[in-house]
């Protein structure tokens, strides 16, 4: 199963839908596609679609899914690899109206470069990676020592 | 200790969420947007629910501004936490006036530019923290814990 996310973010992420779509047509992808669409209008065919999956069904679905493929949020990338899954990447561009700036861009780049994820730059790599997709042992999550840290100082201003 | 975590929705709240550690043994209330994930993640929460959209939204950033000073005076908290996004400058400036200590979390996602909520709120904030050393290029007076990631 491929599961495909847009994230939470207001804008719409037709254009990777449209692409999708365009895998499925082209028999590129012949196995079952879920979507977590957002805002997104356009409906792709032959797939299961919803705008929005709860915390608990967003999780088994990046479980169980053998290929993820995710707009270039945080969130959807972490989990992602948390449950030691390398996604592929799309990330949102302003100039398509997709998201308010190009950080996703930026940020997608950095991760390819260190490794984390796959970076479908265009439609063709897109297509590559999903033909040679093999995966790959994940790096473990990192631990959280920030939460500590921040616990810690916390707990001082309650004793300053 | 109560805390207030405010939040946009999305990486915003998951990051925020990650910090849990921090957070869940203190009383505390958030404040965030009536969108699908925040009502899944934040189910068993106190949440009050901030006027959107927040995005570069003049408008609403005032507005969130004197709800800002409505809760804050209602709650009493003694620390404003947040990781972002456009909820959190009216927030800290409401909270700033107050005398309520103030937080900040840069997103792991912004490595190669700062947010935009980051430079607002750089000099108005008592801790701002990055989440990736790169991020101190442009806060060079932030702090620089881990990452919740």
């Amino acid at each position: 199963m491929i599961f495909v996310a847009v994230g939470t973010h207001y804008l719409p992420f037709d254009r990777l839908l449209r692409r999708i779509a365009l895998l499925i047509e082209t028999q590129t992808i012949r196995e079952k596609v879920v979507i977590q669409s957002g805002t997104s209008t356009f409906l792709v065919p032959k797939a299961k679609q919803k705008p929005y999956f709860d915390f608990d069904q967003f999780n088994n679905l990046l479980r169980s899914a053998r290929i993820i493929i995710c707009h270039a949020g945080p969130a959807s990338i972490y989990q992602s690899l948390s449950f030691g899954k390398k996604p592929i990447v799309v990330p949102r561009l302003k100039k398509y109206g997709e998201h308010v700036s190009d950080h996703q861009l930026s940020f997608t780049k950095e991760l390819a470069k260190e490794g984390k994820i796959y970076f479908a730059a265009s439609h063709q790599k897109l297509v590559n990676l999903l033909q040679t997709y093999r995966s790959e042992p994940t790096q473990p999550p990192v631990k959280n020592i920030l939460a500590k840290r921040l616990l810690d100082h916390i707990n001082s201003l309650t004793h300053g | 200790m109560k805390l207030c975590l405010v939040t946009s929705a999305g990486g915003h709240l998951y990051q925020l969420w990650q910090l849990s550690p921090c957070w869940k043994n203190n009383k505390r209330f958030w404040v965030s947007f009536a969108k699908p994930d925040v009502h899944s993640l934040l189910k068993k929460e106190k949440v009050y629910y901030a006027i959107y959209p927040e995005s570069r939204h003049l408008l609403n950033g005032i507005r969130n501004f004197f709800l800002a000073i409505k809760i804050l005076a209602k709650e009493k908290p003694r620390i404003v936490l947040s990781a972002g996004a456009g909820v959190a400058p009216p927030f800290f400036l409401a909270a700033k006036l107050m005398g309520i200590y103030t937080i900040y979390i840069e997103p792991v996602d912004f490595m190669v530019q700062p947010s935009l909520t980051g430079k607002i709120v750089y000099k108005l904030v008592n801790l701002f923290l990055v989440q990736n050393p790169r991020q101190l290029k442009f806060f060079p007076r932030a702090s620089y814990w881990g990452s919740t990631l």
